[in-house]
């Protein structure tokens, strides 16, 4: 195929329009930042219907969360959860100076827990059970997490149309589809908190729960409990949030006192609990390393090294494979069969590495929903 | 041998068709993947305290994890029953999403 070019004098009327029209088309695009404008307007645009989705997640979250607050009787649950969510925060202890920083901290996060403990059982009916309040206390986080990210979206977004900060807009769109991901996963939690069943983070006590399924717990901590068995010769103690509540509970607290009741004669101590997988990983596959497995602000995992590392005994950790989205949904058949592994290998850590006649402490780090 | 005669003009809004298309066309094709709403199937495992027996229904609300069967007894060796485990599992669909793992 051959393409002959006609001379100049055959170009039409119509054609010299259009390469006026291309010519002034490049000159702009080269010397104006129009370009740059039409970027920066679809970016905007980008933004603005993200917003709209996170409200299209709080409404749809809402709206569950109100329908749970019905059917435990308590009248206008709408403005219990705004009551909520308006008045909810905490500020971060000074840290510049960071002596007994881990001290002020669980000050502070004991303070926050105890005012949402009085909080729900200031609007809940006197026959609700402490299971269905717990629960009720962590849908009112999901609902706290939903509206505090998308008022901070909003507010980047509306800082920087307000001072023209177009890299502010440029990164917000750039994070955004990862943090909606996130904001999903967070407004499908509603579901197994109001059902009550165990989601991925539930590993860790989920593995103690099959270590002693049927044995007696014993309060040793506020919402805190442990068991005490015989595996094979060894006093295997355990110890997990009290469920089959919403709860973490506190594990490291409740790990020291029995340390010290048991006057540092522990064997070893077997952390167990969800981890994030790195991508690439597969969910439900179990590791065991070294130090204590739990994903604490601080105060319960400081409490966890201090006792081990006072007494001088071994400190392993078990973790189940997960991301993060599964950790918050419900128990997948994939990590359920991790935690299955998970309680074999901590069985075969107990056999291998303590000898009989000693006593031996496993801690199932995470909450406890759905798990007794 | 094919002959064809183009004006300059003609060739450039050809170009310039192409142009836009080669643009506009991927812009609209990479719309994003909505989340669709699957739901899983939740499963409850039950088991005999003596390891001998275990079967897997659909889970009834008030099932955990511990909850021993009072109306229930191990059908081999009438020992408790209790539940074992709770998990769930998506459609197939859903496994496909990631290609790697």
């Amino acid at each position: 195929m051959i393409f002959q070019m006609p001379g100049p004098t055959a170009t039409s009327d119509w054609a010299t329009i259009a390469w006026i029209i291309i010519s002034l088309f490049w000159i702009l695009l080269l010397f104006t930042d129009i370009l740059d404008r039409s970027r920066i307007i679809r970016y905007d645009r980008f933004v603005r219907v993200k917003l709209m989705y996170i409200e299209k997640l709080i409404k749809e979250a809402r709206e569950d969360s109100e329908r749970f607050l019905k059917e435990l009787g308590v009248k206008d649950p709408k403005n219990v959860i705004d009551g909520f969510i308006g008045n909810n925060f905490v500020i971060e202890p000074v840290s510049i100076e960071p002596v007994d920083i881990i001290k002020r901290m669980s000050h502070l996060l004991r303070t926050r827990d105890s005012k949402i403990k009085a909080y729900v059982n200031s609007i809940m009916p006197d026959n609700i059970d402490n299971v269905k309040k717990t629960n009720f206390m962590v849908l009112l986080e999901i609902n706290w997490i939903l509206d505090f990210y998308y008022r901070y979206i909003r507010h980047l977004y509306l800082y920087s149309r307000k001072y023209k900060l177009w890299l502010y807009l440029i990164q917000l769109s750039m994070v955004l589809p990862v943090v909606i991901k996130e904001l999903e996963a967070v407004r499908k939690a509603v579901e197994p908190f109001s059902k009550g069943v165990p989601v991925g983070d539930s590993a860790g006590p989920m593995v103690v729960s099959l270590l002693a399924p049927t044995s007696e717990r014993i309060l040793i901590e506020e919402e805190t409990v442990y068991s005490k068995i015989d595996f094979e010769g060894r006093n295997l103690y355990l110890i997990k949030a009290e469920g089959p509540g919403g709860t973490v509970g506190r594990p490291g607290e409740a790990l020291a006192k029995l340390v010290e009741e048991l006057q540092g004669k522990v064997a070893r101590i077997i952390t167990v609990d969800a981890a994030l997988k790195l991508e690439g990983e597969r969910s439900g596959s179990v590791a065991e390393g070294v130090g204590a497995a739990i994903g604490d602000p601080g105060p319960e995992k400081i409490a966890m090294e201090r006792v081990a590392a006072k007494y001088n005994i071994p400190l392993d950790a078990v973790i189940i494979k997960m991301s993060s989205r599964e950790a918050i949904t419900e128990m997948t058949k994939e990590i359920y069969e991790g935690v299955l592994k998970a309680a074999e290998r901590v069985k075969e850590i107990i056999r291998t590495k303590v000898s009989p006649g000693s006593n031996v402490i496993v801690v199932g780090v995470g909450n406890t929903i759905g798990v007794k | 041998m094919i002959l064809l005669q183009i004006d300059v003009g003609t060739l450039l809004i050809i170009l310039l068709i192409i142009m836009l298309i080669a643009t506009v066309i991927p812009n609209l094709l990479s719309g994003e993947e909505k989340e669709k709403n699957v739901r899983p199937k939740i499963f409850t495992e039950i088991s005999c305290v003596n390891n001998d027996y275990s079967e897997t229904r659909e889970y009834v609300p008030g099932d955990y994890v511990g909850k021993i069967l009072q109306d229930r007894k191990c059908p081999k060796c009438g020992s408790q029953l209790y539940i074992k485990g709770i998990y769930s599992v998506y459609p197939e669909e859903r496994k496909k999403e990631s290609v790697f793992t």
